[in-house]
């Protein structure tokens, strides 16, 4: 659920994140059957690919997370903010202790942000990452003009 | 919380194998060169 409201959210800013240059890939810690699965339940205007020995999770340094994490105070508020979205809960599949992140890679392969979630509930939001691609480019440009 | 990287100090998007929704095996870098910045968007489960 907190998962699919990330996906609703990126996906309701598709468009003005394009425009911004930034295209989104989701990764989930499942197998191509769950990726499937995912996609007959609900429109997702990215590609969906699945991470089934945790390589990629591991290699970004995102980790099991602890039953606080997971479930704690933090994560229960994030799962009544959804549910007051109109998201409600519908099975998930996948490693279900794993913690969320994202990395933000520029054209030439370098890893520029890295976000590594304090909990479950912990998705950046559409919104934040407009704010960080912004980031990304102003430190770009210092970098140019004082080069 | 998150980390921003200067391009000089960015390290390196990590070598890995993939599946799509289809079963293919795809990288990282089938999608990177396609945009200005990817987001990766690792969630904890597909629900």
């Amino acid at each position: 659920m907190l998962c699919r409201a990330q996906i609703v959210d990126l996906s309701k800013h598709r468009d003005e994140l394009l425009s911004r240059g930034v295209q989104v890939v989701i990764i989930g810690p499942a197998t191509a059957e769950d990726a499937a699965w995912l996609l007959r339940r609900v429109d997702v205007p990215f590609p969906v690919l699945a991470d089934a020995t945790g390589d990629v999770f591991a290699a970004f340094e995102l980790r099991e997370g602890t039953a606080r994490q997971l479930s704690g105070p933090k994560v229960m508020v994030h799962g009544v903010m959804a549910l007051a979205r109109g998201l409600f809960p519908g099975g998930t599949r996948g490693r279900s202790k794993q913690l969320p992140g994202l990395a933000l890679v520029d054209r030439t392969g370098r890893v520029r942000v890295r976000q590594a979630a304090a909990h479950a509930g912990d998705h950046m939001s559409a919104q934040a990452l407009l704010r960080v691609a912004a980031d990304v480019a102003a430190l770009d440009h210092a970098q140019r003009v004082t080069t | 919380m998150y980390t921003v990287y200067a391009a000089d100090d960015a390290p390196r998007v990590p070598a890995a194998e993939l599946v799509d929704s289809a079963g293919r095996v795809v990288r990282l870098e089938d999608y990177w060169p396609n945009a200005e910045l990817t987001a990766f968007a690792l969630t904890r489960h597909f629900g």
